[in-house]
């Protein structure tokens, strides 16, 4: 098994005047990882440098641990990527796809056509397995990209939009597949503009701007790091008193239904309770606490200067 | 004691627990371009299957006929030498019956190849193909690979078909020493058909091709195609206008060029002394058609060295 899902250090890429990525390095787990940013942020481009289809102006880059882009025709057999255009043949029928992307990925064509039904199956397209794709609706069509995309058994799945244009049951439908996957062992990455999915799946999340990575790190560490919210403590005593003495030593705070929100790095958390002690203010509760997304990822663009962060809320 | 020893699963399957499980042996470059060959000849028949029944077969039927109507009717035309009943096609004949293999085989280049590239680039599929494990190189090879060879098929059958009827016409003596001189005669004919078309084939699919990827769209690449054969046309007239009518100047008609090929390789078969300027007019056509091939080839890599990616994406 590899030991990340890629590792990128210092990479840059240029087209033209236009700066892509500038020294991007950072290093992907495996599980669900989420990759977000506005327009213009360098997503795709990571993505053709990831799937090797790009070379990277300066930097390195390794993919399930092997090197880019010198390895690519290799990794590109470990990776499935289901793109956000459609890619389909619109006269074949739905198997027929699917086995013309096994066939594609290297798969021998006797494994091919069994590979196909499998994968058809678990995406739950048995049913319209002999239609068209032409008369397909969206939701199908993004299951039919996704059985292409896993048909010959990649070790990373890449997901450009999976869930733009579906309805909510669709998008719960498309993101529960997600996640059984990951739960069968392969790691995804997931580009998305809907925060509410990489909320739903991702454990680990990657948030880019202007080219660069304004955040990588656990969910838990994207909603609580930079500025937000680090603890939420309930206090019992003279809140008041407590809130002066944080104002006193320096320390951010804010009160919120009776619990006090705290900013305060992890390993200052000896101030807090001796900001407490000063205060003579006990304490029923102390937790980390926790932001939510849209908050988390408007302070996260906003910090990177991008004043676009509106427009993916 | 016995030892027992674990087979490894040689069948590719979903397996829970874990993806890429994927044992089987993959295909090696070889194989996977054969496959590619394979499929991209496949892609472009079967999208075409209608036409190709539409056009094709009633189109060979009337060159089989106009043939006919050519050897009964306009005995200035055609030869027969000897009491081995040989035929040899005129140099007056050679243009019409060659010009209309060819004229069948421009046709279904424009309609068959140029847009594959173009279709390609339009439907995203360019994005499916270079996300997978295969080389740009190995794409652009099966593409040219099998563009040449659906466009053999139909220039092959084609003469098949012209040869075919010729010995329908006027036979084949089964009757003492003739028979070897004539059905030599006809082996040689036919086989200088298939080679001749092979090499126009090459060039025109590869011509084909480049304006596809120049176009990149469906309907943009066979206008191009078919406005660079017809714009050849005036071109070869003005040209002959200005420098003097020759051989030199006829042969910048593209359509001419090739056909000059053809006529020169039957030409050398017939013990018929070469028609003026013939000779001229082959090796220009050659040369431009040559040029234009690797253009469009250098436009081919450029295009895949970037390619577009994505729906509509340029």
């Amino acid at each position: 098994m590899p030991t990340s899902l890629a590792s990128l250090k210092d990479v840059s890429k240029r087209f033209g005047d236009v700066e892509a990525l500038r020294g991007v390095s950072m290093t992907l787990p495996t599980g669900v990882v989420g990759l977000l940013g506005p327009n213009g942020a360098g997503k795709s481009t990571l993505f053709r440098l990831l799937l090797g289809l790009d070379r990277a102006d300066t930097g390195q880059i390794q993919v399930l641990d092997l090197p880019m882009p010198d390895e690519a025709v290799r990794v590109r057999g470990l990776i499935g990527y289901m793109p956000e255009d459609d890619s389909l043949f619109p006269d074949m029928t739905a198997t027929e796809q699917v086995v013309h992307a096994a066939q594609l990925s290297g798969v021998p064509p006797l494994d091919a056509t069994p590979r196909a039904h499998q994968a058809l199956d678990l995406v739950g397209l048995t049913d319209n397995r002999y239609r068209k794709a032409s008369g397909f609706s969206l939701g199908q069509r993004q299951r039919l990209r996704l059985a292409m995309a896993l048909c010959h058994g990649p070790q990373l799945l890449i997901v450009d939009e999976p869930t733009a244009g579906l309805d909510p049951d669709g998008r719960a439908q498309m993101l529960a597949l997600l996640a059984e996957i990951a739960k069968q062992g392969a790691s995804v990455l997931l580009s998305t503009h809907i925060l509410a999915d990489v909320e739903a799946i991702c454990s680990y999340v990657v948030l880019m701007t202007r080219g660069q990575v304004s955040f990588a790190g656990p969910m838990a560490r994207f909603r609580a790091a930079s500025g937000g919210p680090s603890f939420q403590l309930r206090p019992t005593g003279d809140v008041a008193k407590l809130m002066q003495v944080f104002v006193t030593r320096g320390i951010g705070a804010t009160l919120q239904d009776g619990d006090v929100l705290v900013q305060l790095p992890p390993d200052r958390v000896a101030e807090l309770w001796q900001a407490c002690a000063d205060a003579g203010v006990g304490v029923s509760g102390l937790k980390a606490a926790e932001e939510d997304m849209a908050s988390a990822f408007m302070r996260h663009v906003q910090n990177a200067g991008n004043l676009d962060a509106q427009r993916l809320l | 004691m016995s030892q027992t020893t674990q087979q490894p699963p040689t069948r590719a399957f979903f397996h829970p627990g874990g993806f890429a499980k994927l044992d089987a042996k993959p295909l090696t470059d070889t194989e996977r371009l054969r496959w590619l060959v394979g499929m991209f000849a496949r892609l472009q028949l079967r999208s075409l299957t209608s036409k190709l029944t539409a056009v094709s077969f009633p189109a060979g039927a009337l060159m089989g006929a106009a043939i006919l109507a050519l050897l009964t009717h306009i005995p200035q035309l055609m030869e027969v030498l000897g009491d081995d009943r040989r035929v040899f096609v005129t140099d007056k004949a050679m243009p019409i019956l060659f010009g209309m293999n060819l004229l069948t085989a421009f046709l279904q280049t424009t309609i068959w190849v140029a847009p594959v590239i173009a279709s390609d680039v339009q439907s995203g599929a360019l994005l499916l193909y270079f996300s997978r494990p295969l080389r740009r190189r190995d794409y652009l090879l099966a593409r040219f690979l099998a563009a040449t060879l659906v466009t053999w098929l139909e220039l092959a059958s084609a003469a098949v078909l012209l040869v075919l009827v010729q010995i329908a016409t006027f036979g084949v003596a089964l009757d003492g020493g003739s028979i070897a001189a004539g059905l030599m005669f006809w082996f040689m004919v036919a086989f200088a058909e298939v080679l001749v078309s092979l090499f126009v084939a090459a060039v025109i699919s590869a011509v084909a091709l480049g304006c596809s990827s120049l176009a990149r769209s469906t309907n943009g690449a066979p206008l191009l195609f078919a406005g660079l054969l017809l714009g050849s046309i005036p071109l070869a007239l003005v040209l002959g206008n200005v420098a003097g009518h020759g051989p030199l100047w006829e042969s910048v008609n593209l359509a001419q060029g090739l056909n000059a090929v053809h006529a020169l390789v039957m030409a050398l078969l017939s013990p018929q002394p070469l028609p003026e300027g013939l000779l001229t007019r082959a090796i220009v056509g050659v040369a431009i058609w040559s040029g234009l091939a690797v253009g469009a080839w250098q436009l081919l890599v450029r295009l895949l060295r970037n390619p577009p990616m994505g729906k509509g994406r340029a």
